[in-house]
């Protein structure tokens, strides 16, 4: 629940930081400024992939957990039949 | 509460699942931020030692590469260093897994070197405030803050969700740098952009009283950042290492309390004889030979911690590592003091002295006990029965060792020739030395401290191949079964 709230909240706020790099490099008066800009862009991107990557993980990792649960008590409950 | 029952406790209590991975992270980059800091280091003292080095694109210039090699030291390897521990000792001493999920602790980490990285590329392209430790521009320093809020946000969150009822004293060490700071960083840097779209960007202070908040905030980043965070790192790892409780719990307490006190005030010392108030003056320097005491009681709970577990230095480099660190922190701070007294600092400011005592404050306490924390962290966090190669880091000890000698005489020998010859007078009355025979008189010392910060640079890269081969060698590898364990009775708390 911690874990999906923080990535939920986390999300958002990169991708409002993505926003303001996306104007800062689009209105930059220096060199400076645009390479921040386009670093905080490029940042709040790779990082939401990231939480969308780890979000499917953890699906991904408790289904194979539930199946092989299943899959040992029915394995169990044949045997001692 | 009996030894017994004390042994028994943690098989009551239910696991906890330590966030390690962002730890991990945080000790790579400040491993790979150490090589790039040394590195750069070597490069601009040679730049200093032989000048047409300086002949090249304006990138590479001195002016520029400087600051690029005292935030990679301080900010970059120091500071991954010290989030990285202090997210390891806060979960550890709290038992509780670090506070907002591994979103929130992943936004930290890369939020943080995303600053490091622009700072420094800012450098290089020639954007600086030109304020000592805080060159980055406004909008650098505004993102700094937004990660630094995240971090405080997850260590109290931990302090408060913690399921020990005693806050460990690493953690009151950690607390207070992330708050002071926050607090430092803010106020040194209040200024006024051109443009909201530009870097470029004015001190809301001036003159003076600008020259004030400056060493308010630099000398504090030293007592606060290189000082009490990594004193938490030292009140965590040694005890860990010697496998010894502190020597005096009650000293650590008294030696916090007057250590963030007295440190607060100690800044105007960085500006005797200037157009700062004589009594402004006074105040730092009497602060300043004050603190010589709390650091001494911390380095004496440091050391003594080691009674009965002196052989261990023989066997573990790393805790020799972090054991001469403290060593190197009582000489610092014995020279700190010295050098703030106003007719020693007539001769001592301005010249290489400075520089020296910089360094053995930096690489001999600072970086050392980061090796050591380091040292020990490596083969725990990736479970491996040990380090690589125990040989390796002693020779890395022993190189490093050697290259802050040469580094610290030498620049103590070049500062006080310097502080000499600006002063000497001839019988007319007349300056008896230009400008320039000090800086000839001073050019083979100067060669000296190259040559130690390559002695440095050796170590550190022999540390890097050691871990490396600590993390991937099959010599190293553990069954699960002989994982490292901790037995409670030996952990600093709450373990």
């Amino acid at each position: 629940m911690e874990e999906d709230t923080s990535a939920l909240i986390v999300g958002v706020l990169m991708a409002i930081f993505g926003l303001v790099g996306l104007f800062l490099a689009a209105n930059a008066r220096d060199l400076e400024m645009s390479i921040f800009g386009f670093s905080l862009v490029a940042l709040a991107c790779l990082f939401i992939f990231g939480l969308i990557r780890r979000h499917y993980d953890r699906i991904e990792s408790l289904r194979i957990t539930a199946v092989s649960a299943a899959t040992a008590s029915s394995t169990e409950s044949s045997s001692s039949e | 509460m009996s030894a017994a029952e004390i042994t028994a406790l943690p098989a009551a209590r239910s696991a906890v699942v330590y966030n390690d991975a962002v730890v991990k992270k945080f000790v790579i980059a400040s491993v790979f931020w150490a090589v790039v800091a040394f590195l750069v280091g070597v490069f601009i003292a040679a730049e200093l030692a032989w000048p047409q080095l300086n002949f090249w694109p304006p990138y590479l210039n001195f002016g520029r590469i400087r600051p690029v090699h005292t935030s990679a030291a301080i900010f970059a390897f120091g500071g991954s260093a010290l989030l990285g521990t202090s997210f390891h000792v806060v979960q550890r001493t709290c038992r509780a897994r670090l506070f907002g999920g591994e979103a929130l602790a992943d936004f930290v980490f890369w939020g943080y070197q995303l600053f490091i990285v622009m700072a420094a590329l800012s450098y290089v392209l020639g954007f600086s405030k030109s304020r000592e430790y805080s060159e980055p521009e406004w909008h650098l320093i505004l993102w700094l803050v937004i990660v630094w809020v995240a971090y405080l946000t997850i260590f109290v969150g931990t302090l408060v969700k913690r399921e020990e009822p005693h806050i460990y004293v690493a953690n009151w060490f950690y607390l207070s740098f992330i708050l002071t700071i926050a607090m430092l960083v803010i106020v040194n840097n209040l200024a006024i952009p051109v443009s909201v779209f530009g870097a470029k960007s004015y001190s809301l202070f001036s003159g003076a009283q600008d020259a004030l908040v400056q060493w308010w905030y630099g000398h504090n980043a030293v007592g606060f950042f290189l000082t009490a965070g990594f004193l938490g790192m030292m009140y965590y790892f040694i005890p860990k290492a010697a496998n010894r409780p502190i020597y005096s719990y009650r000293l650590s307490i008294v030696h916090f309390w007057s250590l963030i006190f007295i440190y607060i005030w100690a800044g105007p010392h960085h500006l005797h004889w200037t157009a700062l108030p004589d009594w402004t003056q006074t105040v730092g320097m009497a602060f300043s030979v004050m603190l010589w005491m709390p650091s001494w009681g911390g380095m004496i709970n440091g050391l003594m911690t080691l009674s009965g577990a002196w052989d261990k230095l023989r066997t573990d480099p790393g805790l020799r590592f972090s054991v001469t660190a403290v060593g190197f922190y009582g000489m610092s701070t014995f020279e700190g003091p010295v050098m703030s007294v106003r007719t020693v600092n007539a001769l001592s400011h301005y010249t290489d002295w400075g520089i020296g005592h910089v360094h053995s404050g930096s690489l001999g306490w600072v970086a050392f006990i980061t090796f050591g924390a380091i040292y020990y962290l490596v083969p725990a966090l990736w479970q491996r029965k040990g380090l690589y190669s125990t040989r390796l880091a002693a020779w890395h000890y022993w190189i490093a060792t050697l290259g802050i000698v040469l580094y610290i005489t030498s620049m103590w020998v070049a500062g006080i020739m310097e502080g000499l010859m600006w002063r000497a007078y001839d019988a007319q009355g007349f300056l008896q030395y230009s400008f320039i025979d000090s800086i000839n008189a001073v050019h083979p010392l100067y060669v000296v401290r190259w040559l130690g910060g390559m002695f440095f640079l050796t170590g550190m890269l022999m540390m890097v191949y050691n871990l490396f081969m600590t993390v991937r060698s099959p010599s190293t590898a553990t069954r699960p079964a002989e994982a490292i364990e901790i037995p409670a009775i030996v952990g600093v708390a709450g373990e």
